[in-house]
């Protein structure tokens, strides 16, 4: 009979030593549910952090964003053939930008949790604390959502045929049942929901002490981004004046503040983490890469040289997926120091023009990434004066550029003065995914370089994007875009 | 109390009257087994009273007992024998050993007599497969089980298999059967990220005495919400009463590859390179070129992909692959007395691999240990502690593609050296190595560890209140500690920028305890009947902690470790996390048994887990079986000689799979992001409350035979359906929702698996003299067909794979490659009325859900149709040969690497298998391999995509093992009470069609479009080996 006694002891001993605690309820020790993290200054302002996070992902902001609108039209040329951009630089069709699924809208749905967060009275913080937050929220919700319109819809003044926009997400998604059976509003709805949310985010910015901090949105990237987006929209009057209010406001703004770099410094400045011209900027940090994403997937593995043509750290092993195309080359004027001088960005080396505008100056291909530089907003006055009639205003910009540059001042009106401004931003912006999109917005054909190809007429159908075969699987209320 | 007290008097007064009554006797004898051997320590009693006694040490014993009393001999390891006393004044017994081999005893202390089982289960013998160099158990049930699809995951040594019993019946859940080693529940899979391994690799297979295998839900239905996927249960060996028995087995060998894929040399290569480089001039939007831009091209090529005359031929794979050596050192010792027995060993291990550097070694000591102090009391504990090292390479799918040596082996260019002149690495920077990577540097200095300590230990105590009612605790822990290390010096040119140091640390514990309570009894010499009720509980925590390094200072080109005087500038990715599940089970069976010969067994079981939603935690299980031993009827005695064994069966029951990913059933926010040193949180699971078992209707109806005196040919068929209901799927949500990963997981859909297990075993041979022959035959044939899709689908993408209603899982739809236009070498297709395209379309979903598959046909399914074995046994006075085959047939697989090789990695500097010098050169060239190109600028339409180009028939039969051995004659042993000397060999042989590198190891998921898992597959090698085994 003793042994049943140890045998009765050990079942009891058992059975209470593990099953007391939780029994068959378990609960993540790693995660929180919704309503801890949303009832929590904290929790929310760690939720708009990764929303910031999403923004550079290497399908997004992280690289696509800033080469493809170069390797989709005439900018690039593969330089290496790594099967990376090969697909993209003849334009082959489902060849694009993939941002449907990827990074914007799961940067949105952070962003609306964000501001289901800071518009709940019960959450305890400062009005100041609530006010920038909702504004940081709607500046990122309007930038996901502009860029998912320029990828998958024709701009207003182009979009007579075919007029649908993109799905618009104001709520954040806490089940499954929120998230099915969206449609695409028009591109006329998209745009009015993008603008108001930067008008709202400006003026909640407005009524906070302004801060200079390049790396979070603040009043002048605000302003910054609805110059651009009025400019998409083809509203060139507003576009000016809201470049003009954005330099006002940076050039104003507690330091650090942007300013448009010289040709003492033009190159350097690339090299520099905070570029002396962000009015936006993601930072990316060496923790938020894994330890093959610096050579994989990175800017500066997909645009280097790996002999490292420009020095500074270490691009060993680089992919050098691409390099400038022959006629970006030729575009470029005698004297321009972006292309000749010591502060050159494109340079000769091994026979192909490298870009020398990623230079992963963190170390291990790691750097910030600009998403609105000051020149950006030059070019906007430049444009939207313009075409808004004002040409000498237009002139003053462009050759405040143009100086900049190391190029003298002309003096040119009607579409010699427009080909100039346009000419100037595909200098400029090139390799930061402009060139596609300024084609695109224009109605113009996307030019190819002859070795690529054909130009694609505005009409083509691989001048929008396509939506995931899998989503329109899900979601058939979700109109595919013509062609696919 | 005084109740109790006065009914003992009563009973004793009985007793009293009763022994009055009658007339005592003295009986003596002694009992010996069959080979005249003394039993000592056996009981001797009278059943129901309180009279007996127990044998001496030579078997003697003398006891009283009435007249006309049936007096019961019963020792451990022996048939119990009754004999009623007449006259007989002595009884000198011969006891019959207990037949082990019939018998399963289950984690929850049943026996069950395989001859009354209503069950379908298959087992092989430790005997069959002893010595075999194999680093798992798993490995041991390929081929020798009907109905258990067994194949290599990775040729790596100590890598992981694939084990499916009767089919795939989940997407999302786990299709891995539940693994019980001597009752404890042990977590199958990879324990380290730095090679292929495997956690059942821990348990030495020369300790295993049985592996037997439960697959329908008469056997299964005991194990409720886990049994789904069938059930393995190992039993190693233990002490046997009254044997010593030493045995020490060495053993030594090799290991060569086979099969690796040939390649261009040097001059081949160069050649096909100008050849293409040339190739591109030519385009519908380009001028024709000029002689002198074809000189230039020439040139060009020349200068970079080296001259057709160059006098480097540098043999990558030569330099990459090796003869590797393999060594098993085992030593074991069993003996036992009535009372404890008890079965040590100690083995070692250590396989290298057919890649320079790898290799897998196993360090293992298990005792087993059996006590009965007494008739009523027993313990048994079971333990093994074991280490597993791995230094890994990357396969698989795994990581960057270039530093797998089965890619870049084959695709480096043979007129670049490896080495400087001066035995250094080279290293270049022009981009025709891929990504600049030397494989031979990388494999030479990366780092790739891991080190596993895993425990699996059990104790098991059992007390009979009355011989036919027992009570049974157990308790079981599986821990697996495991430590991986990968080191990326800035010795490797790619990673001198970035050197970086990575760490892991793994824990997972799991413990498992059961309760029971066994009632078997016989009435009246025809009911039979036996009750078991339990309760089980299990509960698994997994943590892990990563740390990684980067930015330690290039000049320090070795890191062995942390400490080691550098710090990395940059400490990062330091991240960790725990996962605990539990679940709790009722259970209960009834048996009942009429004269052996009508049996039906009822099976339930209630389980609860923490993994599902709060509304459907708790899951019943159940299964009712019946059989008809038609063999005992009367009206088969007249052929009893010819038919000795007939049982009718069948089963049926719902059993469940519970083998999901944690915290599945709640919303919730992770980190492990940052933003500017903000830490990050974000929505990650998006949950359902809903969320529940998975279900399977399983139906079993079978026959078991035996023919000839003694069941001389013996055998089983089986034909089942396992039909999932409820299966989890993870169900994609719009994209534009947010939710990354934008799914949910619901309990959606239907899977039917069906099909028949055939085996039989016959001895052909007989004759102890001369030849004998033991040959055992099984096939498995199987369907697999998805009966039901969420939301009416007919396609649902999960996990990257593609599922197709009406189809088996694992279907490949991909468009119907024509061959090469013989005007312009441009790769074609099929589209649906076989007219030729170039730029094939993808299937479409039309609005009332159908699919339009435009320019998409379906081509099979990584399911085999049959598979199976076939082993032969031969003896000749001492000489013995084994061997066996395995085969299975009717499945596809596709062939990655061939599609990389042949098409993306055509167009750089990648050096190509020999297929490609089939191709297209000049108009009118018939051929299936396209103009070659390095722009991979075809026509301006770019490369090709997937087809099934590369979708090949991975049908094979392969002779797995084979082994001559020669048993010493006891009388020429001096000392040793055996003697086996032995050669083996494994892999010797294999027919297939396929040019997979190796047919075993292919993708079971069709997933043409993400490479991963189907290319740089690690095939396995041919294995010779010498050893010897000495008994002591």
């Amino acid at each position: 009979m003793k042994a049943l006694h140890k045998l009765t002891l050990l079942l009891l001993f058992t059975t209470g030593l593990f099953s007391c605690n939780g029994y068959l309820e378990k609960t993540p020790r790693a995660s929180l549910t919704p309503d801890k993290v949303l009832n929590d200054s904290a929790g929310i302002q760690s939720v708009l952090a990764s929303a910031y996070r999403r923004m550079h992902q290497f399908e997004y902001y992280g690289r696509d964003m800033m080469l493809l609108g170069d390797v989709l039209a005439d900018n690039a040329r593969i330089a290496v053939n790594t099967g990376r951009y090969v697909t993209h630089i003849n334009n082959q069709i489902f060849s694009h930008f993939n941002l449907w699924s990827n990074a914007p809208y799961a940067a949105i749905n952070d962003a609306n949790f964000v501001l289901e967060g800071a518009s709940d009275p019960k959450v305890i913080m400062s009005d100041n604390l609530r006010k920038r937050l909702r504004a940081e929220a709607l500046f990122l919700r309007a930038l996901c959502h502009h860029d998912l319109l320029r990828v998958y819809s024709y701009e207003p003044a182009n979009a007579g045929n075919f007029n649908l926009g993109v799905v618009i997400r104001n709520k954040p998604t806490r089940g499954a049942s929120d998230a099915e059976g969206a449609v695409r509003a028009t591109v006329a709805e998209c745009y009015d929901f993008v603008i108001a949310d930067l008008q709202e985010a400006i003026s909640l910015f407005s009524s906070i002490p302004n801060v200079g901090f390049p790396i979070r949105a603040n009043l002048g990237a605000a302003q910054a981004l609805l110059a651009r987006v009025y400019l998409y929209k083809g509203d060139f009057a507003r576009a000016a004046d809201l470049a003009d209010e954005a330099l006002n406001t940076v050039d104003n703004q507690p330091s650090p503040k942007p300013s448009l770099t010289t040709p003492t410094n033009h190159r350097n400045a690339f090299a520099t983490t905070n570029h002396p011209e962000s009015i936006f900027e993601l930072d990316i940090a060496a923790a938020d890469w894994s330890t093959v994403d610096g050579l994989n997937n990175s800017l500066a593995s997909w645009t280097r040289n790996p002999n490292n043509t420009y020095g500074g750290p270490s691009v060993a092993g680089a992919f050098y997926a691409i390099a400038a195309s022959n006629s970006l080359d030729a575009a470029f004027p005698t004297g321009d120091i972006r292309r000749s001088g010591s502060q050159s960005v494109w340079t000769l080396a091994d026979g192909l023009i490298e870009c020398g505008k990623w230079r992963g100056e963190k170390g291990s291909f790691l750097e910030n990434v600009p998403v609105i530089r000051y020149s950006e907003m030059i070019l906007i006055q430049a444009e939207g004066r313009a075409r808004s009639g004002n040409e000498p205003a237009a002139l003053a910009a462009l050759n405040r550029l143009r100086n900049a540059r190391g190029l003298s001042n002309v003096t040119l009106t009607g579409a010699a003065l427009i080909d100039e401004i346009m000419l100037q931003r595909r200098l400029e912006l090139a390799f930061e995914g402009h060139r596609f999109f300024d084609l695109k917005r224009l109605g113009l054909p996307i030019a190819k370089d002859p070795a690529q190809g054909p130009a694609l007429s505005p009409s083509d159908p691989r001048v929008l994007s396509f939506i995931p075969a899998t989503e329109i699987t899900l979601n058939p209320k979700l109109v595919q875009n013509p062609g696919y | 109390m005084r109740k109790n007290l006065l009914l003992g008097l009563v009973l004793m007064l009985l007793i009293a009257f009763q022994a009055l009554a009658q007339t005592d006797v003295t009986i003596s004898g002694r009992l010996v087994d069959k080979d005249g051997q003394p039993i000592p320590g056996a009981n001797v009693y009278v059943k129901g009273t309180k009279i007996g006694t127990v044998t001496d040490a030579d078997g003697n014993y003398t006891i009283t007992v009435p007249q006309g009393a049936v007096l019961t001999f019963a020792a451990a390891g022996y048939d119990e024998r009754s004999v009623k006393i007449a006259n007989q004044t002595v009884i000198n017994l011969t006891m019959e050993e207990e037949q082990i081999e019939a018998i399963t005893v289950t984690s929850y202390g049943q026996v069950i007599d395989k001859t009354t089982t209503t069950g379908a289960i298959s087992a092989v013998s430790g005997k069959d497969f002893e010595n075999l160099p194999m680093q798992s158990f798993d490995r041991a049930m390929q081929g020798r089980l009907a109905g258990v699809a067994v194949n290599a995951a990775s040729g790596a040594p100590g890598g992981g298999l694939t084990v499916r019993i009767r089919g795939t019946g989940s997407v999302l859940a786990s299709n891995a059967p539940l693994y019980i080693v001597d009752g404890v529940q042990v977590n199958p899979g990879g324990i380290s990220g730095q090679g292929s391994s495997n956690a059942l690799g821990s348990i030495n297979p020369n300790d295993i005495e049985t592996i037997e295998v439960l697959k329908d839900p008469a056997s299964a239905a005991i194990y409720g919400a886990q049994s789904a996927n069938g059930v393995v249960i190992i039993t190693t060996k233990r002490g046997k009463k009254n044997t010593e028995q030493f045995n020490i087995t060495m053993q030594e060998g090799f290991v060569e590859p086979i099969r690796l894929y040939n390649v261009l040399g040097a001059r081949e290569y160069a050649l096909l390179k100008q050849e293409a480089a040339v190739n591109d001039l030519y385009g519908p939007t380009l001028p024709t070129p000029t002689p002198a831009q074809i000189d230039a091209a020439i040139a060009n090529a020349r200068a970079r992909f080296g001259s057709p005359d160059t006098t480097v031929n540098f043999d990558w794979k030569k330099a990459v692959f090796r003869v590797a050596r393999i060594r098993m050192y085992d030593i074991s010792y069993s003996s036992g007395t009535d009372k404890t027995r008890f079965y040590v060993s100690a083995a070692y291990q250590k396989q290298e691999g057919t890649v320079i550097k790898n290799f897998w070694e196993r360090a293992n000591v298990r005792f087993n240990i059996d006590h009965r102090p007494n008739r009523r009391f027993s313990l048994q504990t079971s333990n093994n502690v074991s280490t597993q090292n791995l230094f890994g390479t990357i396969a698989g799918g795994e990581g960057n593609f270039v530093n797998s040596p089965f890619m870049t082996a084959f695709t480096s260019a043979p007129t670049y050296s490896a080495y400087l002149p001066d035995g250094r690495f080279a290293e270049y920077t022009n981009g025709v190595l891929p990504l600049n990577y030397n494989i031979l540097q990388g494999l030479e200095y990366e780092t790739r560890k891991g080190n596993g300590v895993q425990v699996v230990s059990s104790l098991r105590a059992t007390y009979n209140f009355l011989p036919e009612l027992s009570a049974t605790g157990f308790v079981g822990v599986d821990w697996l500690n495991n430590r991986d290390e990968n080191i990326r010096p800035a010795y490797i040119s790619v990673f001198r920028g970035n050197p970086s140091m990575f760490n892991r640390y793994d824990r997972d514990f799991a413990i498992n305890t059961n309760y029971t309570l066994n009632y078997s009894k016989k009435f009246a010499d025809k009911h039979s009947l036996s009750a078991l009720l339990g309760y089980e509980y299990r509960y698994r925590n997994f943590m892990f902690t990563t740390a990684l390094g980067r930015g330690f200072n290039p000049n320090i080109s070795v890191l062995n470790g942390v400490a080691n005087g550098t710090t990395p500038t940059t400490v990062s990715n330091v991240s960790g996390n725990v996962f605990e599940n539990d679940r709790a089970g009722i259970f209960t069976q009834i048996r009942y048994g009429f004269k052996d010969k009508y049996l039906i067994d009822i099976t339930g079981r209630r389980d609860g887990s923490s993994k599902f939603g709060a509304k459907s935690k708790y899951g019943n299980f159940y299964a009712v079986s019946g059989a008809w031993r038609i063999s005992q009827e009367g009206f088969m005695e007249a052929i009893a000689d010819q038919l000795s064994e007939l049982k009718l069966k069948a089963s049926y029951g719902i059993v469940g799979n519970s083998e999901i990913a944690d915290y599945q059933n709640v919303t919730t926010f992770s980190g492990g992001v940052q933003y500017a040193g903000q830490g990050g949180l974000r929505p990650t699971v998006l949950g359902n409350d809903l969320l529940t078992w998975e279900t399977s209707a399983q139906t079993n109806i079978g026959l078991d035979f035996g023919l000839l005196r003694s069941s001389r040919i013996s055998g089983s068929i089986d034909f089942w359906r396992r039909d999932t209901q409820d299966a989890l799927f993870s169900v994609s949500i719009p994209a534009d929702a947010g939710q990354r990963p934008s799914s949910v997981i619901r309990n959606v859909g239907k899977i039917r698996n069906q099909g028949v297990d055939f085996e039989i075993r016959a001895n052909i041979l007989t004759n102890p003299e001369s030849l004998q022959w033991i040959s055992s035959f099984n096939i498995t044939y199987q369907q697999n067909k998805v009966l039901e899709l969420p939301e009416n689908n007919n396609v649902m993408i999960v996990n990257g794979i593609e599922v197709f209603k009406g189809y088996p899982l694992n279907t490949y739809a991909l468009p119907a490659y024509a061959g090469v236009n013989p005007a312009t070498g441009q790769p074609m297709y099929y589209d649906a009325n076989n007219n030729i395209v170039y730029q094939p379309l993808p299937y479409q979903i039309n609005a009332d859900k159908s699919i339009d598959f435009r320019d998409i046909r379906l081509f099979g399914s990584t399911i085999p149709k049959f598979f199976g074995g076939w082993n032969n046994q031969f003896a000749f006075k001492g000489i013995t040969l084994d061997f066996l085959w395995q085969y299975q047939y009717g499945n596809v697989a596709y062939n990655s690497d061939w599609r990389f090789n042949l098409m993306t990695g055509m167009t750089s500097g990648n050096n190509n298998v020999t297929a490609i010098l089939d191709r297209w050169q000049k108009p009118g060239d018939i051929t299936n391999v396209p103009r070659l190109s390095i722009s991979g600028n075809y026509n301006g339409v770019g490369l090709p995509g997937t087809s099934n180009r590369f979708l090949e028939d991975a049908s094979y039969l392969r002779l797995k093992t084979l082994t001559l051995g020669y048993n010493v004659p006891s009388e020429k042993l001096k000392g040793l009470k055996s003697a086996r000397v032995f050669v083996q060999a494994v892999n010797l042989l294999t027919f297939t069609k396929t040019n997979l590198i190796d047919p075993e190891v292919v993708s079971t998921t069709a997933n043409p479009t993400s490479l991963a898992g189907g290319i740089n597959q690690y095939p396995q090698g041919r294995q010779f080996s010498v050893g010897a085994s000495l008994g002591f």
